[in-house]
């Protein structure tokens, strides 16, 4: 996908954009040129240049299909951290997205875990997800993993079990009075 | 016996698991080993919470691990059992034991 010939890279102003990045549900698009990507992937963010934290995440993704083209075949288990957030960036290239567990529910647990359960709850989640396609397939797969993931929120986060149980009973209540009339 | 200090039945089977699986012991083997020995399948949000009363109640603790590919670039969390875990099993074993005793002893 190429970028059209107005956009301009939101770091450096260059005009050489290479990289399409979204996140889940096409909230944010947008295009960053490879340098950046690179520079800031490897320790040297554009020198005084300070990056808000919309700019960060889409570099973060940006690298992300930077790193899945490039990944050497020498060193496959490297992974990089990006400085100034707590995101560790795999390098996981061979894995099609199929193999990968629902994007979107991986943006609800990273947005609604406490910060101390959002390294290890999600990791463990992809862990045995990978291990569920082999038994059960895609499908079966991903059914679990979002299952797991109202499952774990309802258990971690106390808003969003509050929502949960409001909206039971309510279904519930909206039963006995369908039954009722 | 404090209030605080006593083990619930899901609590034991969590100590248990984290005691078994020693140096191994994290999220998913966790999980899998309550699931093969009790026939229960228990939500990853159940297992943490337990996990995190245990850890406050001081009978086991945890440390952060290696990210790894496997898990998307995440981190794993340790546990490993305490010594005032493993008394609290130990007592939880003889309390058993002697119900098992007044049980064979009625006529």
């Amino acid at each position: 996908m190429r970028a059209p010939e107005s956009r301009r890279c939101p770091v450096c102003d260059d005009d050489h954009l290479h990289f399409f990045s979204h996140y889940p549900f096409g909230i944010r698009k947008g295009w960053v040129c490879t340098n950046c990507a690179i520079r800031y992937l490897r320790h040297l963010a554009p020198p005084g240049i300070d990056l808000t934290t919309s700019e960060r995440r889409l570099l973060i993704l940006c690298a992300e299909t930077l790193l899945g083209a490039r990944r050497p075949a020498s060193d496959p288990g490297r992974l990089l951290s990006v400085p100034g957030t707590e995101i560790v960036l795999s390098e996981v290239v061979n894995a099609t997205d199929n193999s990968r567990p629902p994007t979107a529910a991986c943006f609800l647990l990273d947005l609604l875990l406490r910060k101390a359960d959002r390294k290890a709850i999600p990791g463990d989640l992809e862990e045995e997800f990978r291990a569920r396609i082999e038994k059960y397939g895609q499908t079966g797969a991903r059914l679990w993993f979002w299952g797991e993931t109202v499952r774990t929120l309802a258990t971690r986060n106390p808003v969003c079990r509050w929502i949960l149980v409001g909206g039971l009973m309510r279904l519930v209540g909206w039963i006995f009075r369908q039954i009722g009339s | 016996m404090e209030r605080n200090n006593r083990l619930g039945r899901f609590e034991e089977v969590v100590l248990l698991a984290v005691a078994r699986l020693r140096e191994n012991a994290y999220g998913v083997p966790i999980r899998r080993e309550i699931a093969e020995r009790t026939g229960h399948d228990v939500s990853f949000g159940a297992v943490y919470t337990t996990l995190d009363r245990l850890e406050q109640k001081g009978y086991i603790s945890s440390r952060i691990g290696d990210p790894s590919r496997e898990r998307g670039g995440r981190a794993k969390r340790y546990f490993r059992i305490e010594a005032p875990g493993e008394r609290a099993l130990e007592r939880s074993r003889e309390m058993l034991a002697s119900m098992g005793g007044l049980v064979h002893a009625s006529p």
